[in-house]
């Protein structure tokens, strides 16, 4: 029996506590945020910054291009799904003097999502309503950018009640937003973050700030 | 401090199953006082800090931002992901429903909410923290409804500042007859659009108070909790998932420490504790039988006095499978009250509104915790249309990103709005008392066991007549105060929701005067099994409306000191 509570004891004593009364002390107040921006995100943010005008259509290229296995690595979207999220995504959120939606890797986020995050059934028909969009649109790709982005605002503007076939854009628009402002640039850069406020506390401006990301 | 001598005869003086809110103050107070102690916890061992794998992590640093999988969810957290608490952050902390089923009766919903870690849901709670008060230890009494709680408020009082003081409660002294005040540490700020809430809602209800939240967070860490390695709340409200800081009070980061570092305290993790084995010849407990999760071993270890603090109805689990001969039906059970009672907050009801104004006010960190307001019906305000009462939480915060989603709008001017801070609003909810009816109660399959070859816990319990109008009452009141604050778009909700979920379940092994109406005496010690303690959430004669893991705490801190005196007088 003792046996049995030695083994137990050294196998799995807990190391508890041994958090030292200065750690605290020395971060009291700092301010650290992890700075380990995804190399793709930077490259991208840096060339949309930088002043390089890229198209909608181009940053979804520019995507593809990126990193030789990027086809591969998208689970559930072709190609051509691909570039057509990408491109209603930038219109929902285009670059501003921050990146847009493609720039911070929105729509791998929502090939994650269709593959992980939502059910079977929903991903089916979220496809499928993607399918019939380029379907109705079938030059949507190769439209010029103003013609694209009428295409869009005019389905954004039936929001709330979407023609039938094509509900999905409501769970897209979704994405599209969870994609930008959980991305690091979104949340740091586009919106405020602060891991360790170090306090709550209230305070009057005369200027409109940033909101927190979170 | 006196140390006792070796165990003799037994593997340790003290066993304490759990290592939760309850446990954890057991064992600090046992291996304070030099007795060998035993800690079985049923969850996984973590490192306080380096264990904590998501803390301090923004959302793109996790496969999924924080989102656990749909299908995920589904088959694997029947119940836990329902709790708000509940994502890929937090995931770990929480049991994996699927690993541990349990089954329910008579075609009733309980959505049982369970930790997987050592520390139990000590790592996981809101932090919020009240007194009961007089009113609420004679309610029973008065109203006939459950048995006379055996102790007063006086009897708790004390216990109330000692664990206060140790574990550190942030909040503002208000006099309040209904909530007692409790020795605190400097509260949390109000905002702006709250203090006028509250001025509002005060003079259009001088029975109402708004208040500011009592938290288990340091805002003034004293040398005590300093020398555990805890430190002051940072504000960064990502408290489940664990916050090496000590900013809030876990058993990871205050009571298994303060154990640990007397040296006296064996802990023991995946040890799933199965029977509390009794002894018809002393008529004592003799220790327990478990078994380890991960190599199956089965276990007996014996001790001088045994402490369950599974939780309410992980406690109630253990009694009722602890069978032998002199108690068919589960050691100390007579039959009237073990398994029974079982109670849990009405919660799911309240209000939104949105706020006009306040465009040059914000803040910054994330309050962790809210406002309160405490119980007036049928306190300052009677009402005929139920017994006993609710309070709210509440807050103000301003609209962010996520206030977008399902809006209207694309491009620059959207994405530019987005970036500024959006409007006020403000949310208030309820949590309501729970009466006691025997039928709500919690038994052992027939058939059915678990991958460790416990018998599961079946569970049949519902909200009844009471607890629905309380609810209605909560909703519709929300609405009145909102109003009385001068908001706008006000919406009230009241979300169809299952015992469970509100995530205060007590009664089960309740205290009371005689082991005709009761499991417990007024020292939480077993009725008919004089070395057999309960301190959690199952010992609660009545759940009164207030968050009740204080109570819990100084329950555990008030037993395990009558114990001590037991053990040195050489009764136990
Ligand atoms: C999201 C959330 C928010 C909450 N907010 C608040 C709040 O604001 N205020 C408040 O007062 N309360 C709050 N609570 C409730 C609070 O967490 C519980 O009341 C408290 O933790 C209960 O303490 P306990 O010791 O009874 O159980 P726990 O803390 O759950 O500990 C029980 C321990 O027993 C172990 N165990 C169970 N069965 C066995 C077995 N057979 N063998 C061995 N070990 C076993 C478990 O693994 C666990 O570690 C909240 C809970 C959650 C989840």
């Amino acid at each position: 029996m003792q046996n049995h509570i030695a083994k137990f004891a050294d196998n799995s004593k807990v190391k508890i506590g041994k958090c030292n009364r200065f750690h605290f002390r020395f971060q009291m107040g700092r301010k650290t945020i992890n700075q380990g921006i995804d190399r793709r995100q930077i490259l991208i943010g840096v060339a949309v910054l930088m002043g390089g005008s890229l198209l909608p259509g181009s940053v979804a290229a520019l995507e593809n291009s990126d990193a030789g296995a990027r086809d591969a690595s998208f689970s559930v979207l072709t190609k051509k799904q691909f570039r057509t999220l990408s491109v209603i995504a930038d219109i929902i959120l285009p670059e501003t003097d921050t990146p847009g939606a493609v720039g911070v890797g929105v729509p791998s986020f929502i090939d994650w999502a269709l593959d992980t995050w939502l059910l079977p059934e929903e991903t089916s028909a979220f496809l499928a309503g993607l399918e019939n969009f380029s379907q109705q649109n079938a030059r949507f790709l190769t439209a010029k950018s103003a013609v694209q982005e009428t295409v869009v605002r005019s389905l954004d503007q039936q929001l709330h009640d979407l023609p039938t076939g094509l509900e999905f854009y409501r769970q897209l628009k979704e994405l599209v937003l969870i994609g930008y402002y959980t991305s690091e640039i979104g949340a740091t850069l586009e919106l405020a973050y602060d891991p360790i406020p170090g306090g709550y506390q209230p305070f009057t401006t005369e200027n409109s700030v940033k909101a927190w990301a979170t | 401090m006196k140390t006792v001598q070796k165990p003799g005869n037994y593997d340790f003086d003290v066993i304490v199953v759990g290592s939760g809110m309850s446990g954890g103050w057991v064992a600090k107070e046992m291996c304070e006082r030099g007795y060998k102690t035993a800690v079985l916890d049923r969850g996984e061992a973590l490192e306080h800090g380096a264990d904590y794998k998501t803390e301090g992590k923004g959302p793109w640093e996790l496969p999924g931002r924080g989102n656990v999988s749909k299908q995920e969810a589904l088959q694997d957290y029947e119940h836990v992901r329902l709790c708000y608490a509940f994502d890929e952050f937090t995931k770990r902390h929480f049991i994996k429903d699927r690993d541990h089923p349990f089954t329910v009766k008579d075609g009733k919903r309980f959505d049982w909410i369970r930790s997987s870690s050592v520390g139990g849901k000590s790592l996981l709670w809101h932090r919020h923290s009240y007194r009961l008060s007089e009113m609420d230890f004679m309610a029973n009494k008065l109203d006939g409804h459950g048995c006379d709680w055996p102790i007063r408020y006086d009897d708790l009082k004390d216990w109330y500042s000692y664990v206060e003081r140790f574990a550190g409660i942030s909040g503002a002294a208000e006099g309040l007859p209904q909530l007692p005040d409790s020795d605190f540490q400097k509260p949390f700020e109000m905002n702006q659009v709250e203090k006028d809430a509250k001025a509002s809602i005060e003079t259009a209800f001088p029975g109402r108070k708004v208040i500011m939240g009592r938290c288990a967070h340091l805002t003034e860490p004293t040398e005590e909790q300093l020398d555990l390695g805890r430190g002051p709340c940072q504000a960064r409200n990502e408290c489940q998932r664990g916050c090496s800081w000590g900013g809030y009070f876990s058993s990871l980061s205050a009571t298994l420490p303060a154990a640990d570092r007397t040296g006296n305290m064996t802990l023991i993790p995946n040890a799933q504790v199965q029977e509390v084995v009794y002894d018809e010849a002393t008529r004592r407990a003799t220790g327990v039988r478990m078994v380890d999760m991960v190599s199956g071993d089965r276990v007996f270890i014996s001790a001088r006095v045994v402490f369950v603090c599974a939780s309410t109805l992980g406690t109630a689990h253990i009694l009722l499978n602890s069978r032998s001969t002199a108690f068919p039906n589960g050691i100390g059970n007579t039959g009237h009250a073990l398994g029974h009672y079982l109670m849990d907050h009405v919660s799911g009801a309240g209000a939104t509104a949105m706020i006009d104004g306040y465009e040059d006010h914000y803040y910054s960190g994330r309050r962790p915790t809210s406002l309160y307001i405490p119980r007036f019906r049928n306190v300052t305000e009677q009402t005929d249309k139920f017994i006993r009462g609710y309070g709210f939480q509440g807050e103000a915060t301003r609209a962010s990103w996520n206030s977008a989603i399902g809006a209207k709008g694309v491009g620059k001017e959207f994405k530019n709005k987005i970036q500024l801070q959006g409007p006020w609003r403000f949310w208030l909810t309820g949590f309501g008392e729970m009466l006691p009816r025997h039928e709500n109660h919690v038994s052992l399959s027939a058939t059915e066991t678990d991958a460790w070859g416990m018998p599961l816990l079946e569970i049949s319990c519902a909200y009844g007549d009471n607890e629905n109008r309380i609810k209605d009452d909560m909703q519709q009141t929300a609405i009145e105060l909102l109003q009385a604050a001068g908001f706008r778009d006000i919406q009230g909700f009241r979300r169809e929701s299952y015992p469970g979920i509100a995530i205060h379940e007590m009664g089960t092994a309740r205290m009371g005067h005689s082991p005709e109406d009761s499991y417990l005496n007024g020292k939480n010690q077993c009725h008919l099994v004089d070395n057999l303690f309960v301190t959690d959430g199952a010992a609660m004669t009545s759940t009164a409306c207030q968050n009740p893991s204080l109570t819990f705490m100084a329950l555990s801190a008030r037993a395990a000191a009558y114990a001590d005196e037991q053990l040195k007088s050489g009764v136990l």
